[in-house]
């Protein structure tokens, strides 16, 4: 067989390192990506609207208590004696509240978009 | 065909549409770059998928200075590395600067079953070369970058790209001389 020159020999080695891998990505990648991205545009969106709920839930409460102690002063005292009574009840149900939002956030859909092994 | 400008301002609107428009376009470049930094196949689906959520996250700091692809392409690098770095740290060592003594592992059987063919057999080596060597590789025969961009990409020198790729070739050209003389005279 003839041998190869160098110049066919750089030949060869230019074209084999300029050919793309024969594997690639899978073909529905990009829409995966997208959904993941999607998925964590809500996720932010959800976060945000939480934050601001529980923000103006606080801002409501506190007046109210506010206008209580400056009209009826005696209920007012009554309802933060009731709110001192029942504290670990509150927190509790905040606490499980948010657990279960990130159960939901972080297992659930995590598990959901994560993408299967080839 | 594809507009990286009206495609960012798309995206950066909240278009999703574009957005995978623009992972289809982009989605070769950064496997080509993920894979030829990590050996495991397995990792590689994953890593790309961050980079381009990366390339979401931080596309509003994309002024255009350079090419999309090129500032792409440095963040499938950066993750890349930092996911070496990270997981595998034994794959990333200092290389011995005389790179004419690098060790191919000739006697994996896997590349003497694929000498057999030529293409293969230089595929076989490229993967062997240290990450740094491969990518530089990768980014100007592949992705045909040019010095410049390299330099954007992974931050090194110009003058250590060159060299990188000065010596890889001539490497791989030695060890194509060594094979050829077995298989073809």
């Amino acid at each position: 067989m003839k041998k190869m020159n160098d110049e066919e020999l750089q030949k060869l080695l230019f074209d084999v390192l300029s050919t793309e891998p024969a594997e690639g990505l899978p073909y529905d990648f990009s829409a995966r990506v997208t959904r993941r991205v999607q998925a964590k545009t809500r996720q932010n969106s959800e976060l945000r609207l939480y934050i601001i709920a529980i923000a103006v839930v606080s801002i409501v409460i506190t007046l109210i208590y506010g206008l209580f102690f400056l009209l009826k002063p005696q209920l007012g005292s009554g309802i933060l004696t009731i709110t001192t009574d029942y504290k670990w009840t509150f927190v509790l149900g905040i606490f499980g509240f948010l657990t279960i939002q990130y159960l939901d956030q972080v297992l659930l859909k995590s598990t959901f978009f994560k993408s299967p092994k080839r | 065909m594809f507009n990286e400008r009206e495609a960012v301002t798309k995206v950066l609107n909240g278009d999703t549409g574009a957005f995978e428009s623009l992972v289809k376009q982009y989605e070769r470049l950064v496997y080509v770059v993920v894979s030829r930094l990590l050996r495991e196949p397995e990792d590689v689906e994953d890593i790309c998928q961050e980079v381009f959520i990366k390339v979401y996250n931080g596309l509003f700091r994309f002024g255009f200075q350079s090419k999309l692809s090129t500032w792409i392409a440095r963040i499938a690098y950066f993750t890349g590395i930092n996911y070496i770095k990270k997981y595998k740290k034994e794959v990333l060592i200092n290389y011995p600067e005389d790179m004419e003594h690098y060790h191919f592992t000739d006697d994996n059987p896997e590349l003497l079953l694929t000498k057999k063919d030529a293409a293969k057999y230089i595929e076989q080596l490229v993967l062997q070369l240290p990450e740094k060597y491969r990518i530089v590789i990768s980014l100007f025969y592949l992705s045909e970058f040019s010095y410049e961009e390299i330099c954007e990409i992974t931050g090194m020198p110009e003058g250590t790209i060159k060299n990188y790729l000065f010596r890889a070739r001539n490497l791989l050209k030695q060890k194509m001389e060594i094979y050829l003389k077995g298989e073809l005279l």
